[in-house]
C-alpha cells in the first residue's frame, strides 16, 4: 500500500531545502550582481540558513525524524538571534541600515522574517504529514517516485552548489581570519 | 578565527548525506551550530543603544 504520508513529508521538505536555497541564490544574486560584500552577521545567518537546510536535506536522504525537524527548528532560531541582533544595531530612528532593500525591507530583517517562517513552515509540515497518516492509517513507506527523486538530486546539487560558492566567496572576502565589520573588497582579490 | 569554517563544515556534511553517513553528518552539523554561534559571540560586542 502507497504511503501518501512519506510521499507528502518528501515533497515537503524537498520545498522546504528549495526555499532556503533560493534565500542563499538571492543572497549571492545580490553579491554578484551588485558588489555587496556580506558582514560577519551576514555570513553567520547564511550558515544558519545552510544549517537549515542541512535539517530538510537530512529528512530527504536520511529518511524523515523528529529529531531532524528538531535540527531544523535549532537551526531557525541561531539564524533568528542572529538577525535579530543586526535588526537591533539598525533599530534607533535615522539609521540608515547595512546594504540595499528587497521590497523595502533589508536583507537581515527578511533573514528574521525568513526564520521565523520555516518555524511556521515546519510545523505545517508536521500537521498535514500527521493529518494523512491519521486518514491513511500506518501504511509501508515507498519514499519518493524516480521524478521526485530527480527533482530532489537537482535541489540538492543546487543547494551544494550554494554552499561551496559561499564557502568559496567567504574565502575570498575574509582570507583565513575575520572579515570587517563593513567589508568594501575582497581581502584575497586586492 | 576562520569566518570560512561553519560553510566548510556545512560542505563536508553534504558530501557525507550524499554517502548517506548519517552519524558524522549529525556531528557535523553540531559542530556547525556550535562554531556559529561562538563566531556570533565573537562579533556580537557592540552594545546596543536600546531600552525596554
Amino acid at each position: 500500500m502507497l504511503s501518501e504520508q512519506r510521499s507528502v513529508g518528501a515533497i515537503m521538505n524537498m520545498l522546504g531545502l528549495l526555499g532556503i536555497t533560493s534565500i542563499l541564490a538571492v543572497a549571492f544574486f545580490y553579491q554578484l550582481a551588485l558588489g555587496e560584500l556580506p558582514c560577519p552577521l551576514c555570513l553567520l545567518q547564511r550558515a544558519g540558513f545552510i544549517a537549515i537546510g542541512m535539517g530538510f536535506l537530512f529528512n530527504m536522504r536520511l529518511g524523515e525524524r523528529a529529531s531532524h525537524y528538531a535540527m531544523i527548528l535549532v537551526s531557525s532560531v541561531v539564524t533568528g538571534i542572529v538577525s535579530l541582533r543586526q535588526v537591533s544595531l539598525h533599530l534607533t530612528p535615522g539609521d540608515p541600515g547595512y546594504g540595499s532593500t528587497l521590497f523595502g525591507l533589508h536583507f537581515y530583517t527578511w533573514a528574521l522574517i525568513a526564520a521565523v517562517g520555516v518555524v511556521c513552515y515546519v510545523a505545517l509540515v508536521l500537521v498535514v504529514t500527521d493529518a494523512v497518516a491519521n486518514r491513511n492509517g500506518a501504511g509501508a513507506a515507498p519514499g519518493l517516485g524516480p521524478a521526485s527523486n530527480t527533482a530532489s538530486n537537482t535541489v540538492f546539487a543546487i543547494f551544494a552548489v550554494l554552499v561551496a560558492a559561499n564557502l568559496l566567496s567567504t574565502v575570498l572576502e575574509c582570507g583565513a581570519g575575520q572579515c570587517d565589520d563593513n567589508p568594501v573588497r575582497y581581502l584575497l582579490l586586492k | 578565527m576562520y569566518m570560512f569554517l561553519p560553510f566548510l563544515l556545512a560542505l563536508v556534511n553534504c558530501a557525507c548525506v550524499g554517502r548517506s553517513h548519517a552519524a558524522l553528518s549529525y556531528v557535523l552539523w553540531g559542530t556547525t551550530i556550535v562554531v556559529t554561534v561562538a563566531w556570533f559571540f565573537h562579533h556580537a560586542t557592540d552594545p546596543l543603544k536600546l531600552s525596554f
